[in-house]
């Protein structure tokens, strides 16, 4: 940035502004032809699902899968309760099979400040993890994990969003080699559950 | 668009390191999507999003004197750009609600102000009055970065 003639960016400040425009609109054209950049299709589904409230679901897919070679041989998904408590609990790992593992932590002393962290461990299979939002009509979701082996922990609260959504609903869903989904569960986490 | 931006800077950012940054980056987005008024296109309005997760990101990743280097010997120039610009993206979104549209649409959507009028549904001279409006908030909010540029 530099000073113009009426004082500090007063060059410019146009000029900037077109710079970051063109240079705004030349990523989003090279973007477009990126079909299997992770995530974009789960924007595009919540997107849509909140425009339309219809009933699609966002289900990733594109030459990633293709190029995902593992296939697993199940999902499951884990019920549990959460104490309401101040200080962070963590459930008890479920093993879900197909070396599949989901914790999910809560802390917060109201059900409205709930912090949440969901952790997450599997080997070899393509697997996507989904959270969707009850208070987004339809089955808007969100593409939180894709991976092969990775452990990960999400936090899906800040001070600067607003409260999670509860009680929200996670997704698991594993796909074959050719990209085929080949199971999924889901199941509902609530802090209210005691 | 994370993994355009990301090739345009050089690669600055490793493929995992990506991967995190645009799963971050969604979440952020969905958490916020409310505050999308639809007077810009989402496109635009995401972009600013991924915008500020990806300076964040490079910013961190320069703090950190034992982390990986950057990949190109360009990148830190285009790094540097990207790290300027988010100022002013950040200073359009303190603008907010209608101002910060304007300008959106003025320069990141190449409308015209008789576009941006019926974008709005207010008259091209009103909507040219808050861009110029606009501009002036615009330049005092970048005047510490502009002063600190050309110290």
């Amino acid at each position: 940035m530099t000073e113009g003639p009426h004082g500090p960016g007063d060059r410019g400040l146009e000029e900037l502004l077109d710079e970051i425009g063109v240079e705004q609109r030349a990523t989003l054209r090279e973007a477009a032809v990126l079909r299997d950049c992770p995530g974009m299709e789960a924007v595009e589904g919540t997107r849509g699902a909140r425009a339309t409230g219809a009933a699609a679901t966002t289900r990733p897919r594109g030459r990633i899968w293709s190029r995902l070679g593992w296939v697993a041989a199940a999902a499951l998904v884990l019920i549990l309760l959460f104490p309401r408590q101040e200080e962070p609990s963590q459930l008890q790992p479920a093993e879900l099979g197909a070396g599949i593992e989901l914790t999910v932590d809560a802390a917060g002393p109201g059900a409205r400040r709930v912090s949440w962290q969901l952790s997450t461990r599997w080997e070899g299979a393509s697997a996507t993890l989904r959270v969707l939002d009850p208070e987004l009509r339809g089955p808007a979701s969100v593409l939180l994990e894709r991976a092969g082996l990775r452990t990960r922990t999400l936090l899906l609260e800040s001070p600067e969003t607003p409260p999670w959504p509860d009680p929200f609903l996670v997704e698991l869903e594993l796909f074959g080699p050719g990209g085929q989904s080949l199971d999924s569960a889901r199941h509902w986490v609530s802090s209210s559950d005691s | 668009m994370l993994a355009a931006k990301n090739a345009r800077i050089g690669q600055a950012l490793r493929p995992e390191e990506l991967e995190d940054l645009v799963q971050d980056t969604l979440v952020s987005i969905w958490r916020r999507l409310d505050s999308f008024a639809g007077r810009a296109s989402l496109e635009t309005w995401a972009y600013s999003f991924c915008h500020h997760e990806l300076a964040n990101r490079l910013r961190s990743k320069q703090r950190r004197p034992q982390g990986p280097e950057l990949r190109e010997e360009e990148a830190p120039t285009k790094v540097a750009k990207v790290l300027e610009y988010d100022h002013v993206y950040r200073a359009i979104d303190r603008l907010g609600g209608e101002e910060a549209d304007i300008v959106r649409l003025k320069h990141f959507e190449e409308l015209t102000f008789d576009g941006i009028g019926a974008r709005l549904e207010i008259s091209p001279n009103t909507a040219k009055t808050r861009y110029y409006r606009a501009l002036g908030r615009l330049r005092e909010l970048l005047a510490p970065q502009m002063e600190e540029v050309s110290r």
